[in-house]
Order: structure tokens, then sequence, then C-alpha cells
């Protein structure tokens, strides 16, 4: 009875012996991934081209300076084309991948909003660097795992109005897209203008996606008394909105004000290329939360400019990064992202999110986070980063002062 | 006219003519009218028939094209929900759309006659809102294509299902789905007006809707299947729509046509009989009695028949017209024995001949001539002429002219006749009927040599006078000169010795010798006209008279008159200018005042010049008129300068041109001259003639 026991015995160490490094191989990976998850190709591609090369150019510093715990970091794609059903499943999938560590999201609201129940089922840290909905951070999760640097919708609201209010503007005509992204506005317009004696709202008109035209929408608003329009819109639509200010504006021979939202610069130079003709006879300005035009830290961002140059064609000058915040905000986030994990010494989700919540000032692309993220607040950037800005004659977004 | 058949037994022998015309002309008219009959049947069954088969064609392509259109219509309709803005804004608003996208949906009202269940789906199918409670789709086979950015058709046993996609920057990113069961498609397809048997189909479906509106009862009446008729949809594959009709109301129609053909069967037969009989009566009698008529006339061989027929317009006309012809026929007997009582008695010869010459018919004076009918004209002939006259003849046949010739023939008293004949042709048709006519020219021909031979002495003996005259005057002069000359050597040898009265002799001989000489030289020269020719030239007559009185000289006193223009013409100058020269010079020398004048004036007609030369002297008494233009003749003596021989040289100079000339009293006082010349050109061919 004793010699099969030892035959198995020696049996079983031999397969040990031989099956041990093979196992070893098969379960300990050498990279962590970064999951991207954005709109790749449809009518905002160019935003999530702009996140996509500030998170490549993160990971590449990373993993030049040693990798993250002994892992080098490695970028996934996945499209959503602006289609929430999409995201979902894109969220789906990454939650499958063992060794994705983070999920980098954009652009739209409306995409993040329904994606929100998988990420946090799956705890997936996720990275926001464009998409603005208040409710996509403060989005009643706890642990919340989302983390942003980009706008915040309650901040941008107020940043439109106090343009508007600078121009002269006193009755604010509301022109908002009819998703989760347009009713996260609705409310932050309505509390800036409230705390503003001599601000009102003249009336708000909602589009909808695929919407063919907006003159009639337009006209409405100022025949309500609007003496500015606050746009919350993506390329598309926006497009609709000015070239209707504009006819409007032609009709009446007035130059109407446009306070847009940012959502419009998603669409990059295509965007700028389909409104410019008509910009001489609008009076367009819309926030964005960075530019290399005006850069907090000009050396750093030279230096950002040099890489980012020397990484990708036909680039000449500052004007061809195009959606430049999503690029800066990726940037900041991703390295955000691997100071926590090497500060928890894991990807536990949760010990990242910890250290997330507890991190040491850090001078990123911009602007200097001390710190970027607490327990209370997930939004990395603040009113003061907060600006509006205008497109110059070559189609460079520049400050509006 | 041959032997005759007595009326009464001509009528025995042939049967009656009615009966005739209705045994042969009956059954042929039946017959036709049968053909005619089935050719009708036959033409307005095919009609029938196509009208049928291309009102069931006509019917089944209206239809296809309204399932065509329903269907068109459901498609679109659909795809104009899936692009409607808040349905595209209902794939993204994942939080709101509960709000407004299920009654977006639900209250859709398609312009189908046919419940439709409507599921709008994600980009994989998932149902995102519905109008009906149970939001499963059989099957998504429809997917893959509609995310390929296509519309997805397709028809099952449990209906069709029609998928679209929903875009948003031009990228299917959801899909509209319409469903319809098969009560629903029946609902769709049917018509309510449709009087046919209309089925839709489809090839997997198999029969969506069916309308068996005019089905046939057990036991009565089939389909036709050539009555049916199938028409294929393929607009949406699968489809097609078959109509049929019984074949009932075509039958129906063609009962009909048959009763209606029979009774103008019918109908025709009897207007045909009641047609013959007509006919016979109003057309056959008067032929009969037309033809009674006629056998009469052969009878009695007299036309002088009235034939009275009554049957109708045409019967009338035609009796008319048949003694209209017989007293044309009674004139034309008349007529024809006037012709042979002229034939035969003219002194010509008449003859019918054949084209050989052969003699058909002859008057007397020809058979008197030339013997009795059956002989050949051409045998007659003077035998030297025979074959000439014989190519003559045929060649005039061959050439279809009538032959006009003069030839010379043995007569039956065996004398020689000169005949001039003529033959033509006098039929009217394609026949010909030759007749020769003769004119016995034997005493004429036989004058006319005589004539010439004593025109040739006449012509010998003038030149000889001629002749004899030029070498009278001319051989006479020599001896004239020798008188002469025999003068002037007395009166120089022996002037001073000479007494007065001799020398006064002596100047008379001398004269006489001048008027001799002038004589001589006049006689010459009237001897020699017509033995010169000059050729002809452009003459302006009033430059040629002005010539003409300077050469005459006229006395201080007297004058000639010429106007300045006067007509050109066209001659011989020397001879006119000689005879208005001798008329002039005329009118000068026989003047009785030594103021007197001469008027010279002339006209131009088509081709003669009339020239008239009138004076204002004592004139010639009309009894002297005919001998001054004769030789030597003058009626002044021979010492005034006047040989006599002036107007002479006039007449014949004038006549050897072709002309006149004439003497009258002149308005004037004196005598008038009146010439007719005739141009050169026009007179040339008389002369070589």
């Amino acid at each position: 009875m004793v010699r099969p026991t030892r035959t198995v015995a020696v049996a079983a160490v031999a397969l040990l012996l031989v099956g041990l490094p093979w196992l070893a191989d098969a379960r300990v990976s050498d990279v962590w991934y970064i999951g991207l998850e954005a709109d790749m190709s449809s009518g905002t591609a160019e935003a999530g081209q702009a996140i996509k090369r500030g998170t490549e150019l993160a990971i590449e510093e990373i993993n030049a300076a040693g990798g993250l715990l002994g892992r080098s970091l490695k970028l996934l794609v996945r499209d959503n084309r602006g289609n929430p059903a999409r995201g979902v499943d894109n969220i789906l999938e990454y939650g499958a991948i063992e060794d994705v560590i983070a999920v980098m999201g954009g652009l739209h609201t409306p995409v993040l909003l329904p994606e929100l129940p998988l990420l946090h089922e799956h705890a997936l840290i996720t990275l926001v660097p464009w998409a603005a909905g208040t409710a996509v951070v403060d989005n009643g999760y706890s642990p919340n795992f989302v983390f942003r640097v980009s706008v915040r919708d309650e901040l941008a609201g107020g940043v439109m109005i106090e343009e508007g209010l600078r121009r002269g503007c006193s009755c604010f005509g509301l022109l908002l897209e009819r998703t989760g992204w347009g009713r996260s506005n609705e409310q932050a317009i309505h509390a800036s203008v409230s705390g503003h004696e001599t601000a009102v709202v003249a009336g708000t008109n909602w589009f909808d996606w695929g919407a063919v035209d907006l003159i009639a929408s337009v006209q409405d608003l100022y025949e309500k008394g609007a003496d500015c329009l606050v746009l919350v819109a993506n390329p598309r639509e926006g497009k609709l909105a000015i070239d209707a200010a504009s006819r409007y504006g032609l009709q009446k021979g007035i130059t109407p004000v446009v306070l847009s939202h940012w959502g419009i610069t998603g669409g990059g130079v295509r965007f700028y290329e389909s409104v410019s003709h008509l910009l001489d006879q609008v009076d367009l300005s819309f926030i964005q939360s960075f530019s290399f035009f005006n850069p907090r830290y000009p050396e750093k961002a030279q230096r950002f400019f040099e890489k980012y140059a020397s990484r990708y064609p036909n680039i000449t000058g500052l004007k061809d990064i195009h959606s430049a915040p999503g690029t800066a905000q990726a940037y900041d986030l991703v390295h955000l992202l691997a100071l926590a994990v090497t500060q928890a010494q894991t990807t536990d989700s949760e010990s990242v999110l910890h250290a997330l919540e507890n991190l040491p000032p850090h001078d990123g692309l911009i602007k200097r986070y001390e710190p970027a993220f607490t327990s209370q607040r997930h939004d990395a950037l603040g009113i003061n980063s907060l600006e509006m800005y205008r497109y110059r004659g070559d189609g460079a977004i520049v400050p509006v002062r | 006219m041959g032997e005759t058949v007595p009326k009464a037994q001509a009528e025995s022998l042939q049967p009656s003519l009615f009966a005739r015309v209705m045994w042969q002309v009956l059954p042929a008219a039946v017959l036709i009218l049968l053909l005619i009959w089935f050719a009708i049947s036959s033409f307005v069954r095919q009609m029938v028939l196509d009208n049928a088969q291309e009102k069931i064609s006509l019917e089944a392509q209206n239809y296809a094209e309204i399932v065509e259109q329903r269907i068109d219509t459901l498609f679109n309709s659909v795809r104009l929900l899936a692009n409607n803005q808040l349905t595209v804004n209902g794939l993204i608003d994942t939080v709101g759309r509960n709000s407004y996208l299920p009654a977006l949906i639900s209250s859709s009202r398609l312009p189908v006659e046919a419940p439709v269940r409507l599921t709008m789906t994600d980009y994989r199918g998932r149902v995102i809102a519905a109008n009906h409670y149970s939001p499963e789709i059989d099957s998504q086979q429809w997917l893959t294509q509609v995310m390929q950015d296509r519309d997805h058709f397709a028809v099952r046993e449990s209906g069709l299902l029609f998928a679209t996609p929903i875009r948003y920057y031009d990228l299917p990113e959801g899909a509209l789905v319409a469903e319809i069961d098969r009560d629903g498609l029946a609902l769709m397809f049917k018509l309510s007006a449709l009087f046919l048997d209309v089925t839709v189909q489809h090839e997997r479906a198999g029969i969506l809707f069916e309308n068996r509106r005019n089905a046939p009862q057990t036991g009565e009446g089939l389909e036709f299947e050539w009555l049916g008729e199938t028409v294929s949809l393929n607009k949406y594959s699968g489809f097609s729509v078959v109509v049929r009709e019984q074949q009932g109301a075509a039958l129906e129609q063609l009962k009909t046509l048959d009763g209606a053909l029979m009774i103008a069967f019918v109908l025709d037969l009897i207007a045909l009989l009641i047609g013959l009989t007509v006919t016979g009566r109003k057309v056959i009698k008067p032929i009969r009695e037309l033809e009674s008529a006629f056998l009469k006339i052969g009878e009695t061989r007299s036309l002088d028949t009235q034939i009275k027929l009554s049957g109708g317009r045409e019967i009338e006309i035609l009796s008319a017209a048949m003694n209209d012809t017989l007293s044309s026929l009674r004139e034309a007997l008349v007529s024809r024995s006037y012709l042979s009582n002229i034939v035969a008695a003219t002194p010509e010869l008449v003859m019918q001949v054949s084209s050989k010459g052969d003699i058909l018919a002859a008057n007397p004076q020809a058979q008197r001539l030339l013997g009795e009918v059956g002989s050949n004209v051409l045998e007659f002939v003077e035998k030297n002429s025979r074959d000439s006259v014989k190519e003559q003849w045929f060649s005039s046949l061959l050439a279809q002219e009538p032959l006009q010739v003069e030839w010379a023939v043995y007569a039956q008293d065996g004398t020689e006749r000169t005949i001039f004949w003529h033959l033509m042709n006098v039929g009217k048709t394609a026949v010909p009927e030759y007749f020769l006519f003769g004119s016995d020219v034997t005493e004429i021909r036989n004058a006319q040599v005589a004539l010439v031979e004593k025109a040739a002495e006449l012509e010998a003996k003038n030149s000889d006078l001629q002749q004899f005259t030029y070498a009278a005057s001319h051989d006479l002069k020599a001896p004239l000169r020798g008188v002469a000359a025999l003068v002037d050597w007395v009166e120089e040898d022996y002037g001073p010795q000479i007494p007065e009265a001799a020398l006064a002799r002596l100047k008379q001989i001398r004269e006489r010798i001048v008027t001799m000489d002038l004589l001589l030289t006049d006689l010459l020269s009237y001897a020699r006209l017509g033995s010169e020719s000059f050729q002809a030239e452009d003459i302006q007559l009033s430059e040629m008279l002005v010539d003409i009185v300077k050469l005459i000289d006229p006395p201080p006193k007297f004058n000639v008159i010429v106007p300045n223009r006067l007509p050109a013409l066209f001659s011989q100058r020397p001879a006119l200018e000689q005879v208005l020269r001798n008329l002039i010079h005329n009118g000068i020398i026989h003047h009785n005042r030594e103021d007197g004048c001469v008027w010279v004036h002339a006209t131009r007609n088509r081709n003669t010049t009339t020239i008239v030369v009138e004076d204002d002297g004592p004139g010639i008494e009309p009894r002297y008129r005919d001998r001054v233009f004769e030789i030597f003749k003058t009626l002044q003596s021979r010492t005034s300068g006047s040989t006599g021989m002036g107007l002479a040289i006039v007449l014949r100079m004038v006549e050897l041109a072709g002309g006149t000339v004439t003497l009258d009293d002149s308005p004037r006082g004196g005598c008038r001259f009146t010439i007719v010349w005739v141009d050169t050109e026009v007179r040339m061919p008389a002369q070589t003639a």
C-alpha cells in the first residue's frame, strides 16, 4: 500500500517541479492596462484622439521611468462612438480583464452616466479627462471610483454667466441638449443666475441629438427677451445653433452673443472649419480648462509640446494640438494614477482610490494639484481653472482676455 | 348575220335567266355569307378573350403596384420614425428617455391599414422601447444587416419584418423594427373595391392574402388558366401577385355574341333572297325585253325599232343608250352609202391594200386601170423601178409614215401611166388598214416635160440673141470709130476747102456718131446685165444718193431733193446705184424746165425697201408708160441725150434683183417711179433655185 502512495507522491512532486514555472507565467502578467473608452470614430472622435494622445504620452513617461510596481503600463482602446450602449458594453469588457487598473472615460456625460453602475460594480477606477456632467462625479456611489480632471458643469454654468454679464447680457436664453449633460447644465446655470440680481433666464429650449435645424428654437429664445445665448451642445448641434444665431443676427442687424460650453470643441478642427465662415457674424466664446496659448507653467508646456510634436505627425505649432484640454487632462490624470498606485503599492481598486484621495501635491501640466483630490472632492479643477476662450483667425483656441 | 333562231325557239332552248341567276349566285352568296360570319365570329371571340386577358393583366399590374406602394409606404414611415430626432436622442439620453421614448413609439401611427409592432433597439438589438407588451423579436438575423447600415426586410410564416438603422453622425447606432403578423398583412393588402380573385403570396411565407370573391360554386365552371394571370412583384424579392378571373363573364359574352351573329346571318340570308327577287324583277325582266328587241331586229333586218324598257333609272339609261346606238347605226349606214358613192364617182384611184400590196378592194377607176381585186399593186409597177418602189413601200410601213411617191405602172390596156400614189394607214386600232390613193398625172408630167424642153429652147435662143447683141454692139463700135476718124481726116485735110453746108453735114455726121456710140455703149451694158455678180454690202441710201447727185451734177437751177435720213439696206451696191442714177438722170434730162426738181424718198419694209423717184416735169402719158421700159424706146429725139436704154436697164436690173418697178403720176405733177428692192440675202435662194 506504501509503494503506490510514494509513487503518486513522487509523480506529484515531479509535476509541481515541471509545472510551477508555467503556472507562475500564466498567472503573473508584466503589464497593467488602462482602458480608454471614448468616441474614437464618430462626431467627437478628435476629442477621443486627444485623450488617447495625452494618455499615451504619460504612459510612455511612466514606462520610461520603470513602470508601475514592476510592470509596464499599456493602453487598451475601445470606441463608443458617443453611444451609451456601446460604452456600457465596453465597460463590461474591461470589467472582465483582470489587469485593467483604470478606465479613462470620455467625452460624453450621457455615455458615462449609464456606465456608472457597472464601473462601480467592477470597482474600476474611472478617470474622466473630458465630461462635465456634475452627476458623473457626484454620483451617489460610495466608495466613488470616479476622479475627474476636467470641467464641472456646476462651475461651468457660473463661468458662462459671468462672461455674459461682463458682455452686458442680463437675460439668458438657454439652448440645451436633451440629455443628462444638458439637464446638468440647466441646474448649474439656474443656480448661477439666481445668484445675480440683474440676471434672469429668458427661457430654456431643448434640442435633440439628430436635430436638423435650430432656427425656430433660437428665434424663440430671442423673442422671449434673451440678449445672450447659452449653448450646451456637441459639435453637430453646436454648428446648427451658431448657424441659427448668425441668421437671426443678419435678420435683426445684431451680432448675437453665444456663450458655449466646451462640447463644441470636441469636434476639433473639423468643427472650426464648419463654422469659421459664421464667426464674423456671431460673438462666440466657450469654456476651456487649458490652453497651450495660456499655460500656467509655460516651461512645462513647452517640454510637453516638444514631446508631442516628436511623437505625432504633422505638428508644426501649438494650434495643431486639437482639443488640447483633453490631452492635457488625460496626461495629468495618468500621472496622478501612477502616483496613487505607487503610493498604495498595489492596484487594488479601493487602495488606489484611497491613495488618490490622499495624494501629495503634484505639479501637473495644467496646474499644481495641492492635492488633486480629497475624499470629499473628486474634481481636481476648480473655478480658477476655467476660462472663456475664442477662436483665433487661424483656428487656434486663445483666451478671450 | 348568221343563222337566226326564232324567238320562241330561243326561249324554249334556254332556262329562265332568273332561275340561272338564282342557281348560280345563291350558293356562292350563301358561302360568302358563311365565311364572313365565321371571320367576324372568330375576330370578335379573339377580341373578347384578348380584352379579358388584357383586363386581368392590367388588374394584376395595378394590384402589384398597390402592394408595392403599400410596402413602400410602410417602409418609408418606419424610416421616417427612425430618423426622428427624438428617436435619435433616445439612443443617447439613457437617463431621460423613458419620459418621452415609449410615448413616441406608442403614439406613432403608421399609414398602413394594419397593426404594426414597433420595437426600438440599441446597436446590439436590445430593446429600448416598444409599442407592444412582448418586445421580444423572434430573430436577430436582421441585426447584422442593419448594423451594416442597410434596411432588412423579411417575410416569414409569422408575418412581415422590416428593420432600419437609427443613425447618428451617419453611423448606425440602433435599429427600429416593424412587424406585421399574417392577419395584419391580410388587412394591409386587402382592396375593398376588388372584383377579382387576388392572391398575394411570398416565396417563403406562402399566401399572405387571398380574396375569393368570385370563388366558383361546386360543380359550376372551372378556373381556366388561359384567363389566369400571374404578375411578379420583384421590387421586394419574394412577393408575387396572382390575379384570376372566372371564365363565366367572358363565356356569357361569347354566348351573347354567338346569338347575335346567328341572327345577323339569318337576316343577311333573308336580305339576299329579297335582293335577288327584286333584282329579277327590276333587272332581268328588262334584259329579257332587250333580248326580244334585238331578236326582232335580227329577224326583220330593220333598224327602225324603238326599245322601251322600264325598271329603274339605270335600265332607262340603258334603253336610251340602245336607242341612241340604233340611231347611230342608221346614220352610219346612210353615211357609208354616201361615202361609197363618192369613192365610186371620184376620178382618183382608191384601193384598200394589204401591207404586201394585195388589193383588197378597189373603186371602179382603180379596177379599170389595174384590174380585179386580188392582184398585187406592186406587180403593176414599171419593171425598172419596181425594186426601188418596193423598198420605199416597206420602209414607209416600217416607219409607220404615209408614203407619197410617184411611179409608173402598166395599165390593163398596155399603156404606161404615171401615177402619184399616197399610201396611208387609216386604221384606228393596232391592226393597220392601208388605203392607197392614186392620181393619174401622166398628162401633167408629159406637159411639164414639153414645157421644160420649150423653156430650154427659148433659153438657148435668148442666149444666142444676147451673144449676138453683145457681139454686134461691140463689133459695130470699131467701124463707127473708123467713120469718126474719117470725118476728122476729111476736116483736117480739106478744112478750108469744105463749103459751109458740107461742114454742117459733117457736124451732123459727128453728132450721129456720138449718138450711135452712146447707143452701142448702152446696148453693150444692157447685154452684159446679169453676167456680172457683185458682193452684197451695207448701203446707207442717203449717202449713196448724195454721191449719185454729185456725179450727175444737175444744172445749176435744178434741185434733187434727198432726205437726210433714209433707211439702210444690204444689197449689191453697183446695181442699185445704176438704177437710181438712171432714174434721177432721166428726171433731169426729160424735164421741161431748168428749175425743175426731183425727189427721192424711201421706206423700209420687212425685207424690202420701197424707193420712190418722182419729179415735177411733164410726166408720161399713160399710153406710153409700158413702152418706156422697152429698149431704144424714147419719147424724145436722140439728140436730147436719151438713147432709150436707161429705163430698159432699170427694169432689167430691178427684175434681176427680184424686185419690181412701177410708173404712175406723181402728185407733184411729173411722173413717179416706185421700186421695190429686195434685200440680197432674201433674194439669194430664189436666184439659186
